[in-house]
């Protein structure tokens, strides 16, 4: 008969350590031997030689919002929003510029992304206008690429 | 009496041999625990945030709960923390001792060569070799926050960090 409550206490502790209870953007480079275990997952690896990653682990289930008696209105995956730029010198990580935006924070700030371009108040997330900019940067880089190349081809057929 | 007074004016002398022998013993056996023992560590105040390098040699034991295990070898690790905690070391070279603040850091950095154990638990294991890990973020779950964290581990000083809890940021 005890066996049982202890089965459902373990069973309930698992299950519980399943879920993520911190959001974590982390860095991981090795190089030689190196045998790893993640209990939050229940995963592991074994490396021998080099391996880097860069991985976002988020929580599955948050509260979304709660009314005014403080109940929760239900729950779903964190709420994230987030712009890495990372700098590497060989096996070596030079820099890193995180802007983070998480719960209510990220909610309403996508709500302000939603609006008119002219009107969005970007604060300090400027890394969404450095984004906009690139993206046009590399269109236009592909588009005098595609010129170039094409300008060959052109005097080829000449 | 005389014999009291006498054993009562020498526990303060007996302590800090004590304390002396087991520092002494840690440095020349080359070992660390909880940043305290062979280790050198620079503190760098930054923009919002200071900066807290420590430089170990030998074999370190941590037994922070966000940290925990151990390291032979050369290890480095570097925690930042936001703003000017109470608790903050002063600014510049510590030896053979560097408290951490009680509250856990934005960023950890950590480099080592060597054999490292680690006790984390979303990361237990171990590496022989060379391992670097940056834990760049580090949320509660539900957490409603927006910062901005710019950080080169070989440049402390241009660290900088922004951080308010909703939007717009005042």
């Amino acid at each position: 008969m005890s066996v049982k409550p202890l089965g459902l206490i373990l069973a309930a502790l698992t299950l519980a350590a399943c879920d993520a209870n911190q959001l974590y953007i982390a860095h991981d480079t090795v190089l030689g031997l190196n045998a790893n275990v993640n209990s939050a997952r229940t995963s592991g690896k074994l490396v021998f030689g080099y391996d880097r990653q860069f991985g976002t682990l988020i929580p599955k289930s948050v509260d979304i919002e709660k009314d005014q008696n403080g109940n929760s209105k239900g729950r779903e995956a964190m709420a994230v929003l987030a712009c890495s730029d990372v700098g590497v010198d060989g096996i070596f990580l030079t820099r890193f510029v995180e802007h983070l935006a998480t719960g209510q924070a990220a909610r309403n700030f996508a709500k302000e992304l939603a609006k008119e371009p002219d009107d969005v108040n970007l604060g300090f997330f400027q890394c969404f206008d450095a984004g906009t900019q690139a993206a046009s940067d590399t269109s236009d880089t592909n588009a005098s690429e595609t010129n170039d190349a094409s300008a060959p081809d052109t005097s080829g057929s000449e | 009496m005389g014999v009291k007074s006498a054993l009562w004016l020498a526990k303060p002398f007996k302590l800090s041999l004590l304390t002396f022998s087991v520092c002494a013993m840690q440095i020349l056996s080359g070992c660390s625990v909880d940043n305290h023992g062979a280790v050198v560590a620079k503190v760098t105040a930054a923009e919002g945030s200071y900066v807290i390098d420590a430089f170990a040699l030998g074999a370190s034991l941590r037994t922070r709960a966000d940290d925990p295990g151990v390291s032979i070898g050369f290890d480095r690790r570097s925690y930042v923390y936001a703003g000017a905690a109470a608790d903050a070391p002063e600014p510049g070279w510590h030896y053979f001792a560097v408290p951490l603040p009680a509250s856990a850091p934005l960023v950890l950095h950590s480099e080592n060569y060597g054999v490292e154990v680690r006790g984390r638990v979303n990361d237990a294991g171990v590496t022989i070799g060379y391992r670097a890990t940056t834990v760049m973020a580090q949320v509660p779950a539900g957490e409603s926050t927006f910062r901005l964290i710019s950080y080169a581990p070989d440049s402390p000083e241009r660290t900088r960090v922004l951080a308010c809890g909703d939007w717009p940021c005042q």
